[in-house]
C-alpha cells in the first residue's frame, strides 16, 4: 500500500512564557491509501495538534512530514495552500460553512480557489450534492439546513477537489447520535466504495469502533495503534 | 480566483449588511460630494464672473480722475473737449466715453424717484453696450438739452404712477424738467464699470454739468484696439491728462487685469476648497479602514475556512482590498452624483448657467478609489496574516 501520510519524529512545542508545552512527542505514523483511521484521545492529548499538522494548518517544531511523497517542511504558505486545496479535504465539528453562501456556493469554493470556471464548478458541485443526497437543498443557506444536512454539505465541499485524504475533526460532535451515525455511515461508504483515505479525530468510542484502524494518543505520544 | 468573482462577492457581502455599508461610505460620500460641489461651484462662479466681460468685451480700459486735495485751486477739472482730445495721444484708442455721476432729487408727477444722474455722450451707448427698449439714446446734437434716457429700474418705478408710453413725458430733476427720449433695456451689471445705467437718468454730459457745480467729469471709459499694449496705453493717457490737469490723480483699471486677478483668486480658492475636501476624504477613508478592521475581526472564522480549503494569503488580501475599494467606489460614485446635484442647486439658486465639468467628478472618483486602496490595505494585510488554527479554534 502507498503511504499517503508519513510522519517521522514529529515534535511540536508550544512556547508559552517560560514554560514550553510539549504537545507532540516524537510521533511516527504512516497512513496508507484507502485506510479509514480513527485518532482518539482525551482533550489536551495532542490529537487536534496532530490533525492540524497532518492538515498543513500547523508546522511541526521538528521532524519530517511527507504527504504523498512530498516533503512539506520547506514549503511556503502559498505552496501549502495549493497542497491543502488539492490533496486535503477538511470536515469540521461545527461544519464551518460560510453563512452568506448557499449550499452549492459553499461546495464549489475549493474549485473556485483552484481557478475552475464557475459553470464547470457548479456542475461538479451539483453532482457532489447529489452524491450526498441533498441536491434539492442546493440553494439553501446553512442557516436553513439541519446539522446533518450541513455536515453533508461540508463533506461534499471536502470531496469535491478529489483530495488524497479526508481529515475529519469530531465530525459527529455537533450532531445527535442518529444523525451522527448517518454521517459516519457516509464515511464508511466512501471508504469502502471509493477507496477514500479518511482520518477521523474523535473521542467517541462508538465512532472509533467502526474504523478499521484506531490510533490512541495520550500526552503527545501514540500509545496504541490497532487494526480491528 | 478571478477578479470579477472577487467583485461579485464583495458586492454581495456589502449588500448583506446595508446599514453598516451605508454608514461606512458616508464619510467618503460626503468627502467626494464636497470636493465635487466646491470645485464645480467655484468654476461656475468664475465662469459667471467672466461672462459679464463676454457681453461687454475685454478691450476696455477705465480711468478714474481724482482731484488732488493739496491743489484745491483747480476745482473745475478738465472740460469735455480736453478729455476727448486724448484720442490724439494714441491711435490705439477706438472710442472714448466720459461720464459724470451725480445725485440730485428726482421726482415724477410729484413722486420721489430713487436714482442717479449719469451725464454721458453719444459714444456711451456703444462702449457700454446699452440697448434701447424704446425711443433713442442721447445724441451729439443734444448738447445742453434737457433730454434724458431712463434706465430700466427707473422705468419700472415711474410705471407705478402712470400708464402709457413714457417717451415724451416730463421728469423733474433738481427743479428742471427733462423730457424722456428713450428707455434703456436692463443692463447687465459689471464689476468693471461703477456707474449703474439701470438706476439712472442718462442726460447729455454738458447738461449734467449745469445741474450741479460738483458735476465733474471724473470717469472715462475707453474702448481700445484689442491688440493694444495696456501698460503703454495707460502711460500715454496718463501723461496727456497730467499735462492738462496737473492737480489730479489717475487710477486705471483694465478688464484684462480684472480677469487675470479673478482667475488667480479662483485658482487659490479652488486649491483651498480642494484641500478642505481632501481632509473630509481623509476622514472618510479612516471610516472605511475602521469598518474593514471590524469586518476582518468578525470574519476571522471565514478567513480560516477559506485558508483551510486552499485560499492563498494573497486571495484573502485581495478579497478584503476589493471590498474596501468597492465600498469607496460606491461612496465615490454616489458622492460625485450628489456633488453635481449640489453644484446644480447652487447654480439654480444664483441664476448661473449650469454645466457639468468633467474634471471635478473625475478627481473625486479617482481620489475616492485611491482612498479605498490606501485605507483598505492595512485591514486586508492584517486579514491575510491571520493564523488559520487560531481562527478555526472552537470557542
Amino acid at each position: 500500500m502507498l503511504p499517503i501520510i508519513n510522519l517521522s519524529n514529529i515534535v511540536k512545542i508550544y512556547k508559552s512564557g517560560s514554560d514550553d508545552l510539549l504537545a507532540l512527542n516524537h510521533i511516527n505514523l504512516i497512513v496508507s491509501k484507502g485506510e479509514l483511521t480513527a485518532i482518539i484521545g482525551e482533550s489536551g492529548s495532542g490529537k487536534s495538534t496532530l490533525l492540524n499538522i497532518i492538515g498543513l494548518l500547523d508546522k511541526p517544531s521538528s521532524g519530517i512530514y511527507q504527504l504523498s511523497g512530498i516533503a512539506v517542511d520547506e514549503l511556503s504558505d502559498d505552496e501549502l495552500s495549493v497542497i491543502r486545496n488539492q490533496k486535503i479535504g477538511f470536515v469540521f465539528q461545527s461544519f464551518f460553512l460560510l453563512p452568506r453562501l448557499n449550499a452549492l456556493q459553499n461546495v464549489i469554493m475549493p474549485l473556485i480557489y483552484r481557478g475552475v470556471h464557475d459553470k464547470e464548478a457548479k456542475l461538479c458541485g451539483m453532482a457532489m450534492l447529489e452524491k450526498m443526497g441533498i441536491e434539492q437543498l442546493w440553494h439553501h443557506k446553512p442557516s436553513q439546513m439541519s446539522g446533518g444536512q450541513q455536515q453533508r454539505v461540508a463533506l461534499a465541499r471536502a470531496l469535491i477537489g478529489e483530495p488524497e485524504v479526508i481529515l475529519a475533526d469530531e465530525p459527529t460532535g455537533s450532531l445527535d447520535s442518529k444523525t451522527g451515525q448517518e454521517v459516519m455511515d457516509l464515511f464508511i461508504e466512501l471508504n469502502n466504495h471509493d477507496r477514500n483515505t479518511i482520518i477521523v479525530v474523535t473521542h467517541d468510542q462508538h465512532i472509533s469502533q467502526q474504523c478499521r484502524r484506531v490510533v490512541r494518543v495520550h500526552d503527545g505520544s501514540i500509545v496504541s495503534d490497532e487494526v480491528n | 480566483m478571478q477578479l470579477k468573482r472577487h467583485f461579485v462577492e464583495a458586492i454581495a457581502n456589502l449588500l448583506s449588511n446595508k446599514l453598516r455599508t451605508f454608514l461606512a461610505v458616508l464619510g467618503i460620500l460626503v468627502g467626494t460630494a464636497s470636493v465635487v460641489a466646491m470645485i464645480s461651484g467655484g468654476k461656475l462662479a468664475t465662469r459667471q464672473a467672466l461672462a459679464q466681460f463676454k457681453a461687454l468685451g475685454t478691450n476696455l480700459l477705465s480711468v478714474q480722475i481724482n482731484k488732488n486735495s493739496n491743489n484745491s485751486s483747480s476745482n473745475e477739472g478738465m472740460d469735455l473737449s480736453t478729455i476727448l482730445a486724448v484720442k490724439q495721444a494714441s491711435p490705439q484708442i477706438e472710442k472714448i466715453a466720459p461720464y459724470t455721476n451725480l445725485y440730485v432729487p428726482i421726482t415724477y408727477e410729484g413722486h420721489v424717484i430713487n436714482g442717479g444722474i449719469l451725464g454721458v455722450t453719444a459714444s456711451m451707448k456703444s462702449v457700454m453696450k446699452i440697448a434701447m427698449e424704446s425711443g433713442r439714446f442721447i445724441s451729439f446734437l443734444d448738447t445742453h438739452e434737457n433730454f434724458c434716457v431712463i434706465g430700466q429700474d427707473i422705468y419700472q418705478a415711474i410705471k407705478n404712477y402712470s400708464v402709457g408710453d413714457p417717451i415724451g413725458q416730463q421728469i423733474n430733476v433738481a427743479d428742471n424738467y427733462f423730457t424722456i427720449i428713450g428707455v434703456a433695456k436692463a443692463w447687465q451689471a459689471n464689476s468693471f464699470i461703477y456707474a449703474d445705467p439701470n438706476n439712472s437718468l442718462l442726460v447729455p454730459i454738458e447738461t449734467s454739468k449745469l445741474l450741479s457745480k460738483y458735476a465733474n467729469i471724473d470717469s472715462v471709459i475707453f474702448r481700445v484696439n484689442s491688440n493694444a499694449d495696456i501698460d503703454t496705453l495707460q502711460n500715454q493717457i496718463k501723461n496727456y491728462y497730467s499735462s492738462m490737469d496737473p492737480g489730479a490723480d489717475f487710477y486705471f483699471q483694465s478688464a484684462k487685469e480684472i480677469i487675470a486677478s479673478m482667475q488667480k483668486q479662483q485658482e487659490i480658492l479652488t486649491v483651498f476648497l480642494g484641500f478642505i475636501g481632501s481632509i473630509s476624504l481623509l476622514v472618510g477613508g479612516i471610516g472605511v479602514m475602521n469598518i474593514m478592521l471590524v469586518s476582518v475581526t468578525e470574519r476571522r472564522r471565514e478567513i480560516g475556512i477559506r485558508l483551510a480549503i486552499g485560499a492563498k494569503r494573497k486571495d484573502i488580501r485581495i478579497m478584503f482590498l476589493i471590498e474596501a475599494v468597492v465600498l469607496s467606489l460606491f461612496g465615490g460614485i454616489v458622492g460625485v452624483i450628489l456633488g453635481i446635484l449640489i453644484s446644480f442647486i447652487i447654480a439654480e439658486a444664483k441664476h448661473w448657467g449650469f454645466t457639468i465639468f468633467l474634471l471635478p467628478p473625475l478627481i473625486g472618483f479617482c481620489v475616492s478609489s485611491l482612498a479605498g486602496i490606501f485605507f483598505g490595505y492595512y485591514p486586508a494585510y492584517k486579514a491575510s496574516k491571520l493564523d488559520p488554527i487560531e481562527t478555526l479554534r472552537m470557542e
